[in-house]
């Protein structure tokens, strides 16, 4: 009770006097009684909307990222352009990798996160995750990203556990004419990059644009006695547009090379035991994808390669993906829509000695229907209900059922309910991975695959509430509760005859979880927005059978309880701008990270309407800190680094 | 404190930012539009009988009064009388005013308040072009980005206020000649 009072107290001790402030300050400080009434004719007054960001009907907790913001922001790949969401988590894990995850579970791979470009998955079935090392869309042609945290699997299907991304790309139509990007950095992060678009016309109704891009990255993280690494990647792609009576077709395509060294840890039977090894990766891949949209009718498929080329294993993958949905307005207050989708994912694996997989090739066919009734009971009032159900060879028949209900408090207010269920079916590593780390002949450590394991299940319960007091201040706050069912768990056994300590996948693993994310965006006035955020999250662990021990420690402290994010966007003057984002993040128990904080800011002159320069500088503090240890559990610590750019359009 | 409970206060902060946001945003508009009514005591006439007061009063219903520049007002001298500015609710506070003003946010009050000192030489005056902007003898209203003001001058005429030439070249006159000439007569 005390407590509370006091942070009733506290509350009121800090709003009030800010109303009061601005009262009297303004007040106070009026520099026109002094003009002549002439004068004040002439002062320009505002009445532009200075709209921070529009009340979304959506009852889920989402954010949409714009170019601007992405421009903004002077980040050079996608994971580091999704620290500016809210609620969710990026962790540098070295020069190429992070560990991205809304509402915990973080891992390397961003297990429990759907990633979508342009609505072709981009998850792998290989870890359940997602490769963000070959995710390097060209940005200036992203239109807005999409997040939404929390379960979607009634509208997206399986692995939407934790949160949804979709990234969008702009249509041909608006990218017309040529952009030619080049930037070099201080060799600590970024080495040099360039970006040639151009987009014409073809005929009065086709659009279409080609474009090729390409960068060299160092890995500058300080380790001790480490060679620094590097990463490079090409790519080439294409998109048209077809607008034809009242039909939207869309083809789209991309091809790609890379290579990426990664530093990590190697044990050895002989002392000091471990090395420090660096491994090369050969990267390729590409997609073909076509979309054809008509009223409340859309189709699409895709056609989708990736080789990876590892000294560990080498990744064949082709994914084939066809998806239909229709949307119409049945009855007054009914918005329905229904869908069905194929995709299948076929492998073949190059074992080494230390990595293998039984069997080498696989193919998985995946099949899904979905049905979503939007159903209007008040003007005011809006339920929707929602069923996902596919088939998978790794656990058979899935459903993801949800309910939600948005209710228009009033012109400016919102407030949501949802209740939702999504699965994530085990990884082809998983299922099949033999990996050994230690072969002697009086010992043996090393994962093992298991077949019976099922898929891991998650029931939320979200609140969410949406306030536009003016057109230029928004504020979201959003709170869940996750119930997470046969996760997966880490299963030891030893085999005295061929001193084998394996190391199995279980389904031992259950967790709760629970937090609050926060949200504010103000445009102070028509140069300068100002944005925060906060999330908030706990979770709770226990074993539901099996040996492991860890799991539950390392569930509980893996992802930081909090973390604030401060966000300002400025305009200096007519051509200059000045953007800076400050992040705080409290330390993992579990990945042995201090809490860190990291400034990052971009300064960018317009120096005519088809020329701009900027300079962008990350962790401006200065301050060495890691973010996310890698899969050897060793830990890379960066610092300041920038890098310069120019833009022309022509 | 736990964590949840700094969250709670960091949520009540924020909350906190509505009211500052709620008063930068308007600033510079609020500013120039107190500024005009300032410069009003200049360059209006008041009938002889209203000039007796001790002050200039503005008087405004309670909304108005949380336009902090408004209140800046107070105090400020013009033609060697102070300012005050004060709120009215009732129609013999609003009768015994210099000037009254209205917004469309008030609007069922203000009416009452207009129709109230419809024979009293107060200048009425409504701070938006909402419905009441009909009603009173001056109003602002915005154009191209600039705030302007504009008259019923058979009004100000008929209640025997006159208004300097120097303001009228920049005001907007909304009567025909013909309201204007029956006024002066």
């Amino acid at each position: 009770m005390q407590k509370a009072l006091l942070i009733y107290i506290s509350a009121i001790l800090i709003w009030f006097p800010q109303a009061v402030f601005a009262s009297t300050y303004i007040a106070s400080n009026n520099p026109y009684l002094n003009m002549s009434i002439e004068d004040l004719m002439q002062v320009p007054v505002s009445v532009a909307s200075k709209k921070a960001q529009a009340l979304s009907d959506t009852a889920a907790a989402v954010f949409v990222l714009t170019s601007e913001d992405i421009r903004k922001s002077g980040a050079t790949s996608l994971p580091e352009v999704l620290r500016l969401v809210p609620g969710v988590e990026v962790a540098r894990i070295d020069g190429h990798s992070w560990a991205v995850s809304a509402r915990g579970f973080m891992s390397g791979f961003s297990g429990g996160l759907l990633v979508m470009v342009d609505g072709r998955s981009v998850f792998t079935p290989m870890f359940a995750g997602v490769y963000w090392d070959v995710q390097n869309v060209m940005l200036e042609d992203v239109d807005k990203i999409e997040v939404v945290r929390g379960s979607g699997g009634a509208v997206w299907g399986a692995n939407a556990v934790n949160g949804v991304i979709n990234i969008i790309t702009k249509s041909s139509a608006d990218t017309q004419g040529g952009l030619l990007v080049a930037g070099a950095g201080d060799n600590k992060v970024e080495k040099g990059f360039s970006a040639l678009r151009y987009g014409f016309k073809i005929g009065e109704n086709v659009s279409a644009r080609v474009f090729a891009k390409g960068f060299s990255r160092n890995d500058e993280n300080v380790r001790a006695t480490a060679p620094t690494t590097d990463w490079q990647d090409q790519r080439v792609g294409f998109r048209a547009d077809w607008e034809l009576n009242g039909s939207n077709f869309m083809l789209d395509s991309v091809a790609y090379q890379g290579h990426e060294s990664t530093v990590s840890t190697l044990i050895i039977p002989a002392a000091p035991f471990s090395e420090l090894v660096t491994y090369q990766s050969e990267l390729s891949g590409g997609h073909l994808l076509a979309s054809w949209q008509r009223e409340g009718l859309s189709v699409q498929t895709y056609f989708d390669r990736t080789t990876r080329k590892r000294q560990t294993f080498t990744e064949y993958r082709h994914t084939t993906d066809f998806e239909i949905k229709y949307r119409t307005q049945l009855l007054a207050s009914h918005d329905f829509q229904l869908g069905l989708g194929y995709r299948k994912t076929s492998d073949k694996i190059i074992n080494t000695p230390t990595v293998s997989f039984a069997p080498s090739s696989r193919t998985d066919p995946f099949y899904s229907a979905f049905i979503q009734d939007e159903v209007s009971l008040a003007a005011s009032l809006v339920l929707t209900l929602g069923l996902k159900v596919e088939h998978n060879n790794y656990s058979g028949y899935e459903s993801a059922p949800s309910i939600r209900m948005l209710w228009k408090a009033t012109d400016r207010q919102r407030l949501w309910a949802s209740v939702s269920r999504a699965y994530q079916p085990p990884s082809r590593a998983d299922y099949s991975m033999s990996h050994l780390f230690v072969s002697e002949p009086t010992f043996k450590l090393g994962i093992v695959p298991n077949q019976n394991l099922k898929s891991s299940k998650i029931t939320s319960y979200e609140l969410g509430y949406r306030f536009q007091p003016k057109e230029s201040l928004s504020l979201e706050l959003a709170a869940y509760q996750n119930e997470y069912h046969d996760l997966t768990s880490n299963e030891t056994s030893f085999d005295p005859v061929s001193s084998f300590l394996s190391i199995q996948s279980g389904n031992f693993l259950s967790a709760k979880s629970k937090g609050v994310e926060m949200n504010v965006s103000w445009q102070v006035m028509d140069a300068w927005r100002l944005k925060a955020n906060y999330s908030w999250a706990k979770t709770k662990a226990k074993t539901t059978g099996g040996n492991d021990t860890k799991s539950v420690f390392v569930t509980e402290k893996n992802v930081p309880n909090h973390r604030w994010a401060l966000i300002s966007e400025a305009r200096l003057s007519s051509n200059v701008t000045l953007d800076t984002q400050y992040y705080v993040v409290a330390k993992s128990t579990a990945r042995k990270i201090d809490a860190y904080e990291r400034l990052d800011t971009r300064i960018a002159w317009q120096q005519s309407k088809k020329i701009e320069f900027s300079l962008a500088v990350q962790n401006v503090l200065g301050k060495k800190h890691a973010e996310f240890p890698d899969f050897s559990g060793d830990i890379a610590v960066y610092g300041r680094s920038y890098y310069a750019k120019a833009t022309w359009e022509f | 404190m736990t964590s949840f409970e700094k969250a709670l206060v960091l949520f009540l902060l924020m909350l906190g930012i509505v009211p500052l946001a709620d008063a930068l945003e308007n600033e510079t508009h609020e500013q120039i539009q107190a500024a005009m009514v300032f410069h009003l005591f200049n360059f209006v006439q008041w009938p002889e009988k209203q000039t007796a007061h001790e002050t200039h009063r503005i008087c405004m219903l309670p909304n108005l009064l949380a336009q902090a520049s408004f209140v800046g007002l107070e105090g400020v001298v013009v033609k060697s009388k102070p300012i005050h500015v004060q709120t009215c609710e009732t129609a013999a506070c609003a009768q015994d005013c210099d000037i009254l003003l209205v917004s469309q946010e008030e609007e069922r009050m203000g009416k009452i308040l207009l129709d109230a000192v419809a024979q009293n030489p107060v200048l009425t005056l409504s701070i938006d072009a909402g419905p009441l902007a009909a009603e009173t003898m001056i109003s602002f209203y915005n154009e191209n980005g600039r705030l302007r003001m504009s008259t019923h001058l058979s009004k100000v005429l008929k209640r025997g206020f006159s208004i300097s030439a120097r303001m009228l070249r920049l005001m907007r006159i909304v009567d025909t000649e013909a309201a204007i000439h029956g006024a002066q007569l």
